[in-house]
C-alpha cells in the first residue's frame, strides 16, 4: 500500500518535472533541473535515513548538540579548577568547530528536543554490545539528526549543479555532471555514510559546495566579493577544520590569478575575514586572552592526534598509507586518462579557480586522513567529481561543436 | 584453493598482461607509452595477489588479449589471405581450449568481421572463429568426456568476475571497497572519459580494441556475479587498456576551448 503511494507521488513528480522540461521557459528549465538533482539526492538518501543501524557517535554527538556552543563564558585555564561538567563542555567545544552544533541545536529544538540523551555511548565497548545495553538515540531523535544531513546533502548537490552549470553554460550537461555525485556510496552506502552518520560531514559538504559556487561567482567582484568569500570560508572551517583546505585553494588562486597590489592584498583580507568570522563562530578562543586562545588551538591539535593515536590503534582502524589514499580516492588506476583530460581543459576559462579549489581539497585530505571512512572520502571525491566532470563534458561539447562547424 | 591453481592463475595472468602490452605497442608504435598504459595493470595485480581474479579469469583475459593482439594485427595487414584464415582459426581453437568463456569473444569477432564495412573484409571469419573452434572444441570434449560435447557451455559465464570463494573471504580489501568503492565507482568515469572515445574513434586501433574492451566489460557487467573491478581482471584490462590506449594516443590532439 505505502509503496503505491510512494509509487504515485514519484510518478507524479517525474511527470510533472518533464513537462516543464519539454515546455517551459528558461527559469522553468533551471526548476525542472534542480527537481531532477534534488529527486536524485532524495532517492539516493532517504532509504538511509530512515533504515541505516544507529552510528557509534550519534549519542555523543545529540549530547553536544544540546550543550550550549557559546560556553564556557568563564575562563577557566587551571585545570584542576574545572568541575566535570566544564571540562565536558570544554572538551565539546575544542572536539568540533560550532556549526554541525548550530545547525543540529536548531533542528532539535524545533522538533522538540531540549534535553541531552541520558545515555552515552562506552567506546571501550564494542558495536554490538553497546546497541545491547541500549546505547542509542530514540528513532525520532535520530530521524531529525539525519533529515537535517539530508537535507544539507540535497543543499550540496543544488550548489554542485548550479556550480558545473555556471562552468558548462549547459543545463542538461550539469545535471549529467551532478548525478554520479548525488548517488556517490560514500554518501548513502550503509550506516557509515555521510547521510546516515550523524555529524559534521554532510553540512560539510554542502559549505564546501557552496564555497566553489561562491568562488566562481564572486572571484572578480573586488573588494566586496573577497569578504563574502571570507564570510563562507570562515563558516566551512568552522563546520570541520577540513575546511581550511578550500580556504587554501581559494588563497591559492587570489595569489596566482590576481594582479598588481591585490595579490597580497586579496588573500590578507580573505584570510583575515575568514579567522574573524571562524573566531565569532567559536567563542570558545576569545574572553581570556592571546594565552587562553594559543593553549585553545594547542588543545585542540593534541585532542587531533590523541583521537588519531586512540583509532589507529584499534583492530578496525590500522591501514596503510596506500591503503587510506585507495580506499578513498580509487581511481588511481584511470590515472592516465583522467590526467589527459583534466590537462586538456586546462585552457578553459573556469579551470584555474575550479582546479585549485578542487586540488587542494583532494591532495590535502589525501595526505592527512588516516582511514578510509566513507565520511573522509566523500569531500575528496566531491572535488574531483567536480573537475573531473567539468573537464570531460566541456571538451566533448567542444567536440561535438568543432564538428557542427565543421559540418556547417 | 590448491596453491598450484593460484600460481597457475598468477601465470596466466602475467602471460596476459604481456599481451596486452604487444598489444598496447601495436596500437601506439611506442613502448614507452605501452608501458604507461600497461603500468596501472600491472600495479593492480600484484595488490590483489592473494585473492587473485581466479584461474578461470585469467585464462578468458589470456583467450582475449591473444584474439585482441591478433585482430590489431589483421588491420596492420600482417595476415592477409589464407593465412589469416589458417592462423585465426588455430588461434581462436586454442583461445576456446584455454577459456570457454571466449567463445563469446569469439562469435562477437566471427560477426563482426565478416561485415563488410568493419574495415577488415574476412568474409570466413564465421568459419574461422566460430564453426571450426566449436567443432575441434566439442569433438575434444567429446572425446575426452564421453556424450558431452556440448556441458562446457554451461560454463562460459565462468571468469568474468571474482570467484566467489575469493569475495566470501571477506578480507580487509574486500570491507575497505564494500564501505567505499562500491560495485560501481567507475560508471562515472565512463561518462567523464568518453570525450576520449569520441575523439579517437576513426583511429585505425580503436576498431578492434573496443570490440575487445565491449565484450569483456559487457561480459563481466553480464555474467559476472559481484562485479568488483578490484577483483575483476577482465574488467580492469576492458577498461584501463581502452581509456589508456585513447589518452595517449598520438593522433587526433585534444584540445580545449573557452566557451
Amino acid at each position: 500500500m505505502v509503496e503505491k503511494y510512494l509509487f504515485r507521488i514519484i510518478y507524479s513528480i517525474a511527470e510533472k518535472t518533464f513537462k516543464a522540461a519539454v515546455a517551459a521557459d528558461s527559469r522553468g528549465k533551471t526548476a525542472a533541473a534542480l527537481a531532477i538533482v534534488v529527486s536524485a539526492a532524495l532517492f539516493s538518501v532517504m532509504p538511509q535515513v530512515y533504515l541505516a543501524r544507529p552510528a557509534a557517535d550519534e549519542l555523543t554527538w545529540g549530547a553536544r548538540a544540546l550543550t550550549p556552543w557559546w560556553f564556557p563564558e568563564e575562563k577557566i585555564a587551571d585545570r584542576s579548577l574545572r568541575s566535570p561538567e566544564y571540562q565536558r563542555q570544554y572538551y565539546f567545544a575544542i572536539h568540533h568547530p560550532s556549526v554541525a552544533r548550530i545547525v543540529y541545536r536548531f533542528a532539535l529544538h524545533r522538533a522538540g528536543f531540549y534535553e541531552p540523551p541520558e545515555e552515552a555511548w562506552e567506546y571501550g565497548l564494542g558495536y554490538n554490545d553497546n546497541l545491547a545495553l541500549g546505547h542509542r538515540l530514540p528513532y525520532d531523535f535520530r530521524l531529525t539528526l539525519r533529515s537535517v544531513n539530508a537535507a544539507f546533502f540535497a543543499g550540496a548537490v543544488v550548489f554542485i549543479y548550479l556550480s558545473t552549470a555556471l562552468i558548462l553554460a549547459n543545463r542538461f550537461l550539469a545535471v549529467v555532471a551532478t548525478l554520479p555525485f548525488a548517488f556517490e556510496p560514500t554518501i548513502s552506502n550503509g550506516w557509515k555514510a555521510v547521510v546516515p552518520y550523524i555529524g559534521a560531514d554532510a553540512i560539510f559538504l554542502f559549505f564546501l559546495a557552496a564555497f566553489l559556487y561562491c568562488l566562481l561567482r564572486l572571484k572578480d567582484k573586488g573588494l566586496p566579493g573577497v569578504l563574502a568569500l571570507g564570510m563562507i570560508a570562515g563558516i566551512t572551517v568552522s563546520t570541520k577544520v577540513n575546511g581550511s583546505f578550500a580556504l587554501i585553494g581559494a588563497l591559492i588562486y587570489f595569489a596566482a590569478y590576481s594582479r598588481g597590489w591585490r595579490r597580497l592584498a586579496w588573500p590578507v583580507i580573505l584570510g583575515a575575514m575568514s579567522v574573524a568570522v571562524f573566531l565569532a563562530l567559536n567563542p570558545i578562543y576569545f574572553g581570556g586572552g592571546l594565552s587562553w586562545a594559543v593553549s585553545v588551538f594547542k588543545d585542540t591539535l593534541r585532542l587531533m592526534f590523541y583521537l588519531k593515536e586512540t583509532t589507529t590503534a584499534l583492530d578496525w582502524g590500522t591501514y596503510t598509507r596506500w591503503e587510506t589514499i585507495i580506499g578513498a580516492f580509487p581511481y588511481l588506476s584511470f590515472l592516465v586518462p583522467i590526467a589527459i583530460v583534466v590537462v586538456s581543459a586546462r585552457r578553459e576559462k573556469w579551470f584555474p579557480v575550479v582546479s585549485c579549489w578542487s586540488a587542494s581539497i583532494v591532495v590535502l585530505n589525501l595526505f592527512l586522513v588516516y582511514m578510509p571512512q566513507p565520511r573522509y572520502a566523500a569531500p575528496v571525491r566531491m572535488a574531483f567529481f567536480v573537475i573531473l566532470m567539468a573537464s570531460g563534458l566541456s571538451l566533448l561539447r567542444s567536440s561535438f561543436a568543432t564538428r557542427r562547424g565543421e559540418a556547417a | 584453493m590448491s596453491i598450484l591453481v593460484i600460481l597457475s592463475a598468477q601465470f596466466l595472468a602475467a602471460a596476459a598482461l604481456s599481451l596486452v602490452a604487444v598489444g598496447c605497442y601495436l596500437a601506439l608504435k611506442s613502448p614507452w607509452r605501452a608501458a604507461v598504459v600497461v603500468a596501472p595493470l600491472v600495479a593492480l595485480v600484484p595488490w590483489q595477489a592473494r585473492g587473485l581474479h581466479g584461474e578461470a579469469s585469467a585464462r578468458l583475459a589470456l583467450a582475449a588479449c591473444a584474439l585482441w593482439v591478433f585482430h590489431l594485427l589483421i588491420r596492420q595487414g600482417v595476415f592477409v589471405g589464407r593465412r589469416r584464415f589458417y592462423t585465426a582459426a588455430a588461434l581462436s581453437t586454442a583461445a576456446l581450449l584455454v577459456s570457454p568463456a571466449g567463445i563469446i569473444m569469439l562469435a562477437a569477432m566471427g560477426v563482426i568481421l565478416s561485415i563488410p564495412r568493419t574495415g577488415t573484409r574476412f568474409p570466413s571469419a564465421p568459419l574461422a572463429f566460430i564453426a571450426l573452434p566449436v567443432s575441434v572444441k566439442a569433438a575434444v570434449e567429446a572425446f575426452l568426456r564421453h556424450k558431452a560435447a556440448f556441458a562446457w557451455l554451461s560454463n562460459i559465464s565462468l571468469g568474468w568476475a571474482a570467484p566467489q570463494w575469493y569475495m566470501a573471504a571477506h578480507g580487509k580489501p574486500f570491507n575497505v571497497s564494500d564501505a567505499l568503492y562500491n560495485r560501481g565507482f567507475f560508471w562515472p568515469l565512463l561518462i567523464a572519459l568518453a570525450v576520449l572515445l569520441v575523439l579517437r574513434r576513426r583511429q585505425w586501433w580503436f576498431g578492434p580494441t573496443a570490440l575487445m574492451a565491449t565484450v569483456l566489460f559487457v561480459g563481466s557487467v553480464v555474467l559476472g556475479a559481484g562485479l568488483y573491478f578490484q577483483y575483476s581482471l577482465t574488467t580492469q584490462i576492458a577498461l584501463i587498456v581502452f581509456f589508456g590506449i585513447a589518452a595517449i594516443a598520438k593522433e587526433g590532439e585534444i584540445k580545449g576551448q573557452s566557451p
